[in-house]
């Protein structure tokens, strides 16, 4: 009995919102075992996932199964190559709204709320899931990254088997100039975005059922910097379910409340735009001769009109397990330079812009490699008994 | 019976008194932006902010860029003799003090108050005059080395072995005797010190602010 989901009571007046949302990703090779078998299996946890989006799905006459208790969303098409299942007591909670892009293999959900959503100011936030894989002359993939990474003022999660093979996500193995070039315009569009890859690199999420290829880390996602505050875990723990890839389970939850608040990176404030308007600020009259609830008033709203207007030109400083403490401006400059290089090598192929292209390569990892070795480095410089625990999670 | 009814449905009213209105100190000295910077060149720019997050190269920046800023919002307090409520919100971070056997007791552990900047900026200006006024009433005990620009404990110990040694020369027994008055500062008498300070002359603006920086 407790297996069973528990359905909101309805006509009760709103039902407020979980404390979290969970979101399975998976690739289903367009098996209906591989579909009952995922959904099945949700029998055997405490609680029904939220949204089950899906690649692949098992197609049968324009029509895709249907499961007690989720709703279905997929493109309106003959043979549509995503889908998304909402389960109801989601569908209680949100409002969701599915977008369709006229393709078979792009999917966006857009799921609101009266209220904000996980403590954040925003009360909706967006969905992409997309089936990207190789078209008929295999020079691109079906599904161009200007369609995923949108820039968006509100939270976008972007997810799905996009086909692809980068270092960024998979560091260990070696990729070839093909994969590199099909890969580097995905991971490029996500960073001018500002996306944060939400996959742990190296985690394996695709494990070929057949013959000696190696396991792959294709199944991506991505959160843009609205998100990632209220990305609680990403994780790749359910058993296959018949399928070369395996699910993976991505929860979004209000931030912990141990969690620090986001700091104001001083050190980066844009005075060159405060100039002026510091100047042209004025501080209005105190009230003559006030009581001292009214001078108290005047000065907390003086005080947080400025503050206010510093704290909007100031960066701040997103501390998630997914930045990376390591990097530096120096790097950035170096990965736009590598990638600038590859691109003209790949326009232009002669000997020598192959040579700069691998001389920028080897630079860049090179940085990268020394600016880890100096992070760690200064780390244990500043090292108290109190570190030893935070080392051994590096370590 | 009749006079519990009385009690309960028409209860006795407590005299309103509106609050007292804050009227400006006409022989304060106007709060000058050069006082400001003075101030501001004092602070450490990594020093830890408080509850607004402001740290004091900010407050130095805006003071560079618009000097009439941080003299506008100041200035009335002065004038007035007010430290606003606003200001008084702080972060405190527990700390174990060191060493302790035992840590049941909240006196094993230390509490570091985080106070806005601009309220320190404010308590450096305040600082300063009243070191002035301090002095030019002779308040001060010639051999006080805290809280007085270019004395430090250093200039104190200085002054302490001199003493023991001007008086051992002579062949003299010396003995010192030192005083901690446990939590001295906390247990300030607000009324006291404002009377402390009325008599020794120092002016009314700042026996004001005082009393307000140390009330409630």
């Amino acid at each position: 009995m407790n297996n069973q989901p528990i359905f909101p009571p309805r006509g009760q007046g709103p039902v407020p919102a979980p404390a979290f949302l969970s979101i399975i990703q998976h690739n289903c090779l367009g098996s209906w075992n591989v579909f009952l078998s995922l959904f099945e299996s949700f029998k055997e946890t405490t609680t029904y996932p939220s949204i089950v989006l899906l690649q692949d799905p098992p197609v049968n006459k324009a029509h895709l199964p249907s499961f007690n208790g989720f709703q279905s969303f997929f493109p309106p098409v003959r043979k549509p190559r995503v889908a998304a299942y909402v389960h109801i007591s989601c569908l209680s909670n949100y409002t969701v709204l599915p977008r369709f892009k006229g393709v078979d293999d792009v999917l966006s959900l857009d799921i609101s709320s009266g209220e904000p959503l996980f403590g954040t100011s925003f009360h909706s936030f967006r969905i992409i899931n997309a089936y990207s894989t190789n078209t008929v002359d295999h020079r691109v993939h079906s599904v161009p990254p200007e369609l995923l990474f949108l820039d968006l003022g509100f939270p976008l999660l972007v997810l799905g088997d996009l086909n692809i093979h980068n270092p960024l996500s998979d560091p260990l193995r070696h990729f070839s100039h093909r994969e590199i070039c099909y890969s580097t315009p995905y991971f490029e569009k996500a960073a001018e975005s500002a996306f944060a890859l939400l996959n742990p690199p190296g985690e394996y999420t695709r494990f070929p059922l057949v013959g000696n290829a190696r396991p792959s880390v294709i199944d991506l996602a991505f959160a843009n910097p609205s998100l990632l505050p209220i990305v609680k875990s990403w994780e790749a723990s359910l058993p296959s379910r018949g399928s070369d890839h395996i699910p993976i389970t991505i929860t979004l939850a209000a931030p912990s409340p141990n969690q620090k608040p986001l700091r104001p990176r001083w050190a980066d404030t844009d005075w060159e735009t405060l100039d002026p308007i510091i100047k042209a600020f004025e501080v209005p009259a105190a009230p003559p001769c006030p009581t001292p609830p009214q001078l108290d008033e005047w000065m907390s709203e003086s005080l947080n009109r400025l503050v206010a207007l510093l704290k909007a030109h100031t960066p701040v400083s997103r501390p998630s397990h997914h930045s990376k403490p390591w990097w530096t401006p120096h790097l950035s400059i170096l990965r736009r330079e590598y990638h600038k290089a590859t691109r003209t090598a790949r326009r232009h192929d002669t000997p020598h812009m192959r040579e700069v292209a691998g001389t920028s390569k080897a630079g860049y990892f090179k940085a990268i490699k020394a600016a880890k070795n100096k992070h760690w480095s200064s780390f244990l410089l500043a090292a108290t008994p109190q570190s030893l625990w935070t080392a051994k999670r590096f370590a | 019976m009749n006079n519990v009814l009385l009690d309960h449905f028409f209860p006795p009213k407590e005299p309103f008194s509106p609050p007292p209105r804050l009227r400006p100190d006409r022989s304060a000295t106007p709060l000058t932006t050069s006082e400001i910077a003075t101030a501001l060149s004092k602070c450490s720019p990594n020093s830890a902010p408080g509850p607004d997050g402001i740290p004091y190269s900010v407050w130095k920046q805006v003071n560079k860029i618009n000097p009439t800023i941080l003299l506008h919002i100041l200035a009335p307090l002065v004038l007035l003799g007010y430290h606003p409520a606003s200001l008084k919100s702080s972060n405190g971070v527990v700390l174990d003090k060191p060493g302790k056997p035992s840590y049941e007791s909240p006196s094993s552990f230390r509490i570091i108050v985080l106070i806005r900047t601009i309220s320190k900026i404010l308590e450096r200006i305040i600082a300063a005059r009243l070191l002035a006024a301090a002095r030019i009433r002779g308040l001060l005990h010639p051999n006080q080395c805290g809280s007085l620009p270019g004395l430090s404990t250093y200039d104190a110990c200085l002054t302490l072995t001199n003493d023991v040694r001007t008086l051992q020369r002579p062949r003299l027994k010396v003995s010192s005797l030192f005083l901690d008055i446990k939590a001295g500062f906390d247990n300030v008498d607000n009324k006291t010190l404002a009377q402390i300070l009325r008599e020794g002359g120092i002016p009314p603006y700042l026996v004001s602010w005082v009393s307000s920086f140390l009330g409630e």
